[in-house]
């Protein structure tokens, strides 16, 4: 005979966290989905301040206007602002259970990532062509190199991390593997994406 | 299913990446940066907030995430960016 637990009632103030039970309630999942999103963002957090303490100390810094081009990166926030309001529409879709429409907004989500994605490569290779490299550029101190190609570079790796979460979410969303919660999940993600470029986009190419 | 509930956080987010763009034109100076941080700000919570559904999880879990961000990102910042101030005065003592 197995042994049985315990069951005496617990004191209010140790029920929530005495297991059995969801003190943030919500599923262990979306709790441990939350906790990565916070480290993930410290260490975003910790490049920006890194990358302004490299400006600050620097003194001078390379005028944006000369190097980027502010339509483009428009067009890039513009991408990325939409493909998060596409994965918000296949979470609903896959909460409200239709599967259908969930899986074709998550493969919209993905495309809009992998456009993106094309679009930094583009800035990149235009860059790069101009002479920018990690130690080096030919508008002003070297540092400016480091912090755009290892920003942006983080970043576009979590694009890329969030279009192949997303196409094999939408493939197992179509057979019926992944679940609403499944989606949902993906979907915390790349919004998370988006949310660093929002800072990534304001930091780094307008101040 | 009530699509408004999505997209209607994407044209506030279009819009104030808009405000952003003619501000960057329009302003120079603690203007801008005071416009630029206010929207970036709006842009953040809107994403966090309807999008990430974080406005409508328990207070233990939105306190627990804003504070974690926020805190901890304040002091970096306080403790690395705002060292740049003086790592720039001393290399340019001599």
């Amino acid at each position: 005979m197995l042994p049985t637990l315990q069951m005496t009632s617990p004191s209010p103030q140790t029920a929530s966290w005495s297991g059995g039970v969801s003190p943030f309630a919500v599923s262990w999942r979306k709790l441990m989905m939350w906790w990565f999103i916070v480290t993930d963002g410290l260490l975003f957090i910790g490049f920006l301040a890194s990358y302004g303490y490299l400006r600050l100390a620097a003194g001078s810094w390379p005028q944006r206007d000369k190097i980027f081009h502010m339509e483009f990166i428009a067009l890039m926030t513009f991408t990325l602002i939409t493909t998060s309001a596409t994965m918000a529409t296949a979470v609903g879709a896959a909460q409200a259970g239709q599967r259908h429409i969930a899986k074709r907004f998550i493969w919209l989500t993905a495309i809009g990532g992998m456009a993106f994605l094309a679009m930094q490569a583009y800035e990149w290779s235009t860059l790069i062509g101009e002479g920018a490299t990690l130690t080096s550029n030919p508008w002003g101190p070297a540092a400016f190199g480091a912090c755009f190609f290892l920003i942006t570079g983080f970043h576009g790796t979590h694009v890329l991390t969030g279009v192949i979460v997303l196409i094999t979410t939408a493939i197992r969303t179509s057979k019926g593997i992944t679940q609403a919660e499944g989606v949902e999940m993906a979907g915390l993600y790349w919004h998370f994406v988006d949310l660093v470029w929002v800072f990534v986009f304001t930091f780094f190419y307008l101040i | 299913m009530d699509y408004k509930k999505y997209w209607g956080p994407w044209i506030s987010l279009l819009v104030l990446t808009l405000v952003m763009l003619v501000a960057d034109r329009a302003f120079t100076g603690t203007i801008l940066l005071t416009a630029l941080l206010l929207a970036m700000t709006a842009k953040a919570i809107l994403i966090a907030g309807t999008f990430m559904h974080l406005k409508w999880e328990h207070k233990g879990l939105i306190w627990t995430v804003v504070l974690g961000l926020v805190v901890v990102g304040a002091a970096l910042f306080a403790g690395i960016a705002a060292d740049g101030v003086r790592a720039h005065t001393m290399a340019n003592r001599w």
